[in-house]
């Protein structure tokens, strides 16, 4: 966490620095380590050279010497002595032998202090004269050198040799003895000029010589001893064997060819050149300390190291400034970003909510629209069924008009019956009123007779009787036609009833046929309507089927909205946790200064104090029955995720 | 002898009301007059208006050769008139009014009924209405059945005047 703590300004220098610093350490280092390896590449060689050339030159010295030497032992006085020594011993020479003593003072007078002195030595190795280079001859005579190497090696080879450096018996001082045998005419052995050459100017010549700027030259024997170096205390006293770190040197000494070694000596890295002399296995070296002549490398590091301290100084002040510079408008944004995130995480609640209305609606809607769409089912079967019994109705009223047409033919036939059975009662009537007349006119007759008799007394009782009855008789026709005439006239009234009553049903009759064309007109119409009809409400049917798949895909889409809000929802959280991180990141103080804006813009938004979730809040959130962030489930409680109106597994576990 | 006949007539008729009747009827009701009174029963026929003569008197009409007076008796009595129809019938009736001679005239009657014999004991005087209302020219008032017949003296129906008049107008 407190990396994490650190602030983009912070992490941008640190970076920067870091970034310059390893730059400039791998430029310095490798141009460092690249110079070390070529100035160490030179000094090797350099050492090598020198070691050779010192070598060289030291052989050739040595060869001088040797020659020299030669040329002492050729001299005639030493060559005199030498035989007389031989033919006569030593006491018989003794004139012989001072002639070359002189003549050897005289060489060493002239050849100077790097001689310690000259000596005469007779075939079995006992010296019989000598000169030091105090011109001193005392001291040689009688010494015994017949066990010396260089005797022993003078004999035998029978030419000149080198002896090993040696510490004098005289001078303690160390030296090599060129022994020279010395012959006669035959050949014949008869002894030794040795010259003891100090080796100190040898040592001198060597370590005189610099190598680089701080090596020196020094000389070992074969041994390892070291017989020239520009300490002197060493000489002879240090053998390259025998002191501990020092074997890969000896080793390379012990090599006899010219090579170069790296070592350790005394808590210093140094290298060495080495060449043999090509006498008596001795062999040159000339080392160099690396700290010497790696100095330069040493101050370039040094330089190196003061400009990349600038350097990245002036980096993390220049990164300083620039994420200064940039993080001003990070932090707005930041800012920005965490208001936006909070406005699009109530937005999104809002929309979840909204959306959550929505499909609730939506499913209210489906039902009603299923209510809907039964109803209309039964109002489209109802409707068919109406148009079919619409149908039969038309056909109905069709065959009852072609009824009606002929029930008003024969209603015409029957009001021409009428009229004639009308015509047929008038006649009758007629018939029947001349009947009744008849009878009125006899029963007048009858009467009149009654009266004729009653007037003829006694004498008309009988015509009396003839008239009553025939008044009798005319009463009856009368009554009879008066009955008839009665009847007549009610058939007659009936038949003007009937014909009236007829008139009507001939006039409801028309109206009957015109209604029932109408009726017809209208039940076709309603027919037709009710073809319409059903039509219209297969296509409400259809609009109602399309409007439940819009329904459907509403539904669908409000889940999909829900879900998005949803998602939108944990992309605000997870982009706050982002805002959080960049405010961490950019050092901006977001609480506090959050705190305080929001007081000062709005007062009840109690979701700003609601601390922020941490890196690891949305994991859980995720993980728990909700998904949804504390924040907002607490400012709106009512809001039910779809997830929430479906039973989560997590639900059951707590059972 | 006509005088003589009737004087017996009346006197019979004084005697008794006995006897034959033509009835007919007025205005639903049933009449009776002496059947030796009606001379003959004719139908209704053509009448000729006189003027000049009570509004009764309708006019006169030839019978076979005769012209005789013919009055309303629904006028004469002061009921209502009423149309002449097949079933009006004028009876000629034989008046003896107090010019002397048997005057002939015809009463014009909704209709003629019958001839009927109605007994004395079915007879009946007229109820005397009031001293002020003059029932002489009522017979009597023959029970037949639940009905009632007002016999009728035609000779008496007629004042004399106006019998006279008739004559006159014959």
């Amino acid at each position: 966490m407190k990396g994490r703590k650190l602030s983009l300004t912070q992490k941008l220098m640190f970076i920067g620095g870091a970034i310059v610093l390893a730059v400039v350490v791998a430029i310095g280092g490798v141009s460092i380590w690249k110079s070390m390896q070529s100035l160490i590449g030179l000094s090797k060689t350099n050492s090598q050279q020198q070691s050779e050339q010192m070598a060289a030159m030291v052989r050739m010295v040595m060869e001088e010497e040797v020659g020299k030497a030669k040329a002492i032992a050729a001299m005639g006085p030493v060559v005199q002595a030498a035989r007389q020594v031989a033919a006569q011993g030593a006491s018989g020479a003794h004139d012989a032998i001072a002639q070359a003593n002189e003549a050897l003072r005289a060489i060493i007078g002239v050849a100077g202090e790097q001689y310690e002195g000259i000596f005469l030595s007779d075939a079995s190795g006992t010296l019989f004269g000598g000169v030091l280079h105090d011109g001193n001859t005392k001291l040689y005579p009688g010494v015994q050198i017949k066990d010396r190497a260089y005797f022993k090696r003078a004999k035998e080879a029978g030419r000149p040799v080198i002896g090993q450096v040696i510490v004098s018996k005289i001078s303690k001082e160390p030296v090599a003895v060129i022994s020279v045998p010395l012959k006669n005419e035959k050949g014949q052995f008869l002894g030794i000029v040795g010259v003891t050459l100090k080796v100190g100017f040898l040592a001198e010549t060597v370590s005189q010589t610099k190598v680089g700027t701080a090596g020196y030259a020094y000389m070992t024997d074969k041994e390892g001893t070291i017989i020239a170096h520009p300490d002197k205390k060493l000489i002879l006293k240090l053998n390259l064997h025998k002191v501990p770190g020092l074997e890969p040197l000896a080793a390379a000494m012990d090599s006899g060819k010219s090579g170069v070694v790296e070592y350790r000596f005394r808590g210093a890295d140094k290298i060495s050149g080495y060449a043999p002399v090509g006498i008596n296995g001795w062999m040159v070296g000339a080392t160099q300390t690396k700290s010497e002549f790696l100095g330069p490398v040493r101050a370039m590091a040094w330089q190196v190291g003061a400009v990349s301290v600038v350097a990245v100084l002036l980096t993390l002040l220049a990164f300083f400034v620039f994420s200064r510079n940039m993080t001003r408008p990070i932090m707005v944004a930041t800012e920005g970003l965490s208001d936006g995130a909070d406005q699009v995480a109530e937005a999104s609640t809002q929309v979840s909510s909204a959306s959550q209305q929505l499909a609730e609606g939506a499913s209210e809607q489906a039902a009603s629209l299923e209510e809907t769409s039964s109803a209309l089912e039964e109002m489209a079967s109802m409707t068919r069924q109406n148009a079919d019994n619409a149908q039969q109705a038309d056909s109905i009223v069709k065959a009852s008009s072609g009824d009606i047409s002929e029930a008003q033919r024969s209603m015409q036939a029957l009001t021409q019956s009428m009229q004639e059975i009308s015509q047929a009662s008038t006649e009758t009537q007629k018939i029947i009123k001349t009947i009744d007349e008849i009878a009125f006119q006899t029963n007048l007759l009858a009467l009149n007779a009654a009266v004729e008799a009653a007037r003829a007394g006694e004498a008309g009782t009988g015509f009396a009787v003839v008239a009553d009855e025939v008044r009798n008789l005319a009463m009856r026709s009368a009554e009879a036609a008066r009955n008839t005439a009665e009847l007549i006239e009610a058939t007659v009234k009936k038949v003007s009833g009937g014909e009236s009553i007829l008139k009507d049903a001939n006039q409801a009759f028309q109206k009957v046929a015109e209604g029932a064309s109408k009726i017809g007109e209208l039940v076709s119409e309603i027919a037709a309507a009710s073809g319409e009809q059903a039509e219209g409400i297969s296509q409400v049917n259809r609009a109602v089927s399309e409007m439940d798949q819009v329904l459907q895909r509403n539904a669908s889409t409000t889940e999909e909205t829900a879900s998005a809000a949803e998602e939108l929802n944990a992309q605000a959280q997870q982009m706050r946790q982002y805002v959080r991180a960049l405010a961490d990141l950019v050092g901006l103080k977001a609480h506090g200064r959050k705190g305080e804006k929001r007081k000062a813009a709005s007062g009840p938004s109690t979701e700003r104090d609601v601390p922020v979730p941490s890196l690891k809040a949305p994991s859980k959130s995720k993980k728990g029955n909700g998904a949804r962030p504390p924040a907002v489930s607490q400012k709106e409680p009512a809001q039910v995720s779809p997830e929430e109106l479906i039973p989560f597994d997590d639900d059951f576990s707590e059972f | 002898m006509t005088a003589q006949n009737a004087a017996v007539v009346m006197d019979k008729e004084d005697r008794s009301r006995e006897g034959k009747y033509l009835t007919f009827s007025l205005c639903n009701e049933e009449y009776g007059i002496g059947i030796l009174k009606v001379k003959e029963i004719i139908g209704m026929m053509a009448i000729t208006p006189v003027p000049q003569t009570p509004h009764f008197v309708k006019g006169v009409v030839n019978l076979r050769g005769k012209v005789i007076p013919v009055i309303d008796l629904r006028l004469k009595f002061g009921m209502e008139e009423s149309e002449y129809n097949e079933r009006t019938c004028i009876i000629v009736v034989e008046t003896s009014g107090a010019s002397s001679s048997y005057a002939m005239m015809g009463l014009v009657v909704d209709s003629v009924s019958e001839v009927v014999n109605i007994k004395e004991e079915d007879i009946e005087d007229s109820p005397a209405f009031g001293t002020r209302l003059s029932t002489e020219y009522i017979l009597g008032m023959a029970k037949s059945g639940d009905s009632v017949k007002i016999l009728l003296d035609i000779d008496k129906v007629l004042t004399a005047q106006e019998i006279q008049a008739l004559e006159k107008t014959a």
